[in-house]
């Protein structure tokens, strides 16, 4: 009799999923709760919205939001379009196709440090390879200083962000180009589509399950990029490239104003959030459309 | 004309292609090189004579084989964790029909949406009262954030493929379902367990916000860290930084390589239905 009840009590699904679910409330819900408490404590006194007035009149984190939506502007729409458009010609190879996405693979596989370093070298101000090039096309006329330029290092370290993970992109659009028949276009074509046509007619809307969740992680992950500013510029110069994820560190570890940085850090996760919400059901609702 | 046109793609796919592999090559060219020769103008795309200077002085006169090594320990530590735990996970959401499941898994999906820096100072406080900072497990254990959820997503595709009446066959010879998991589910996904470690692997490998913050000492300070503190020394030598990015880039491309094709199948079902 008892050997049976412990014997059903481990069939049950729950026993399966219970280590997960006890890691990931030790990483997850414990930090959240903890910094839930503490930024609504204040000098001793709780519960109080202290930390987060001083937060929104502060112009660094002011600045900081601001930087961090800038971010999101400069990688994501420009990783999928050029993953996209790697992921249509790759498609439309024979030959070499394995040969090519190896290749085209390759920048996601290097460690994110390794990116930045690499980087780093190439936009070095006095011996860096990309002010040589330039100048030998004739593209610019003296050295530019590139990520210790305060108008252009955001720009500059997105590109480097771009680089990285657009073969992510590629990957995922290249899956689902692979399940698109042949037949279809064969059709268009013989209706005398052209290339752009059914780039736009076919490709597009079959494609668009797969570019759904592909944004999706596109955003998180890209809110979630702290190594690229990190080490590149550490947020410089003069903290103008700063974003969230760096305010949170350099409050929360550095100076250790753990109330303060957990006010930032609920503030941050909201957007995160937010954004995350707001994008799945603004799409799921297109799809019911576009199903029916 | 049309003959032409046939071309255009793949040239076009061709000079992206050396755009996108350039800063590899530039790296691995400029590790092999003297650093006077990296300082020179105008700058040449092969090394003049090729040396291993670099290597050498980094391999014997740096910390960076110490924290290679650190890293090793703990991606290592983090992945079988993240393995052992994933597996009934995902075999639990393939296999078993409950109320709440979709909850439960879209619970799991949503810990991959939360930042990071949301979780860092409170894991540190925690981490530091539990004597865990400059520690393997600690920096290993937060690791799992990073990667537990993908992993659950990534089996889940793969043991999905694999027809129930395999482990049927053996649950009516006496086998419990624990027991059918290890002799039937894994050594059948075997490949695609092991891309679902690789991919683990690859993600401790690199992390560095947790690394960083976790680790105050060269006690368990992971390559990422040092290569990092290398290179914003104060008198840099860019060759002996390039040669040990190439050292630190080497063992997850070998990785990689090897199980390209079934580490892509994961990678792109499993993202696809996250």
């Amino acid at each position: 009799m008892d050997k049976m009840k412990k014997k059903k009590r481990r069939e049950h699904p729950f026993f399966y999923l219970l280590p997960t679910l006890v890691i990931l409330c030790l990483l997850v819900a414990y930090p959240l709760l903890n910094n839930l408490v503490n930024s609504l404590s204040f000098q001793g006194i709780f519960p109080t919205m202290a930390n987060y007035q001083k937060l929104f009149s502060d112009r660094y984190f002011r600045q900081d939001l601001k930087n961090t939506f800038q971010w999101l502007l400069y990688t994501v729409p420009f990783e999928m379009l050029f993953g996209l458009l790697i992921a249509i010609l790759l498609n439309g190879e024979t030959g070499m196709k394995k040969f090519f996405r190896t290749i085209f693979i390759i920048p996601w596989v290097i460690p994110a440090v390794v990116v930045c370093i690499i980087w780093k070298w190439i936009y070095n101000a006095d011996y860096g390879i990309l002010n040589y090039i330039l100048q030998a096309l004739g593209l610019i006329q003296k050295n530019q200083l590139w990520v210790s330029d305060p108008k252009q290092v955001l720009q500059c370290i997105a590109v480097v962000y771009v680089w990285k993970i657009s073969p992510f992109v590629m990957i995922m659009y290249l899956s689902g180009l692979q399940s698109i028949s042949s037949d279809i276009y064969e059709s268009a074509r013989l209706d005398g589509a052209n290339w752009l046509q059914q780039v736009g007619y076919i490709t597009l809307p079959l494609l668009f399950p797969v570019m759904r969740s592909v944004i999706l992680v596109s955003v998180i992950w890209s809110l979630n990029s702290f190594v690229y500013i990190y080490s590149i510029s550490g947020g410089g110069p003069a903290r103008v490239s700063e974003i969230v994820q760096i305010f949170i560190y350099k409050t929360g570890i550095e100076q250790y104003n753990f109330q303060y940085s957990a006010a930032a850090a609920n503030i941050f996760l909201l957007i995160v959030m937010a954004i995350a919400f707001a994008y799945i059901s603004m799409t799921e609702k297109q799809d019911r459309e576009m199903m029916g | 004309m049309n003959q032409m046109k046939k071309y255009v793609p793949s040239m076009v796919l061709s000079l992206l292609g050396i755009v996108m592999i350039f800063p590899f090559f530039w790296m691995i060219s400029c590790a092999f090189r003297r650093p006077n020769e990296l300082l020179s103008s105008p700058p040449r795309m092969l090394p003049s004579n090729p040396t291993i200077d670099s290597f050498i002085h980094v391999l014997f006169d740096t910390e960076i084989p110490r924290y290679f090594f650190n890293s090793l320990a703990i991606a290592t530590i983090a992945t079988l964790l993240c393995i052992f735990v994933a597996i009934p996970a995902a075999y639990s959401f393939a296999r078993h029909q409950y109320r709440g499941k979709n909850l439960v898994m879209i619970s799991i999906l949503l810990c991959n949406m939360v930042p990071q820096a949301s979780t860092l100072v409170p894991l540190y406080r925690a981490l530091d009262q539990l004597g865990l900072i400059d520690s393997y497990v600690g920096i290993a254990f937060t690791h799992l954030l990073c990667m537990l959820p993908f992993s659950i997503i990534m089996l889940n595709g793969f043991i999905k493929t694999i027809p129930k009446t395999l482990e049927e066959a053996a649950m009516i010879d006496g086998c419990t379902r624990l027991q059918s998991i290890f002799k039937i589910i894994v050594p059948v996904c075997s490949s695609g367990i092991f891309a679902t470690a690789m991919y683990a692997f690859m993600i401790s490998w690199e992390e560095f916000m947790y690394a960083m913050t976790f680790s105050t000492s060269s006690r368990a300070r992971t390559i990422s860290i040092g290569l990092k503190l290398f290179s914003t020394e104060f008198k840099v030598d860019w060759s002996s930084i390039l040669a040990a990015s190439t050292l630190m880039t080497l063992p997850i491309l070998i990785l990689f390589f090897l199980i390209q094709d079934t580490f892509i199948k994961g990678a792109t079902g499993g993202a696809l239905k996250g």
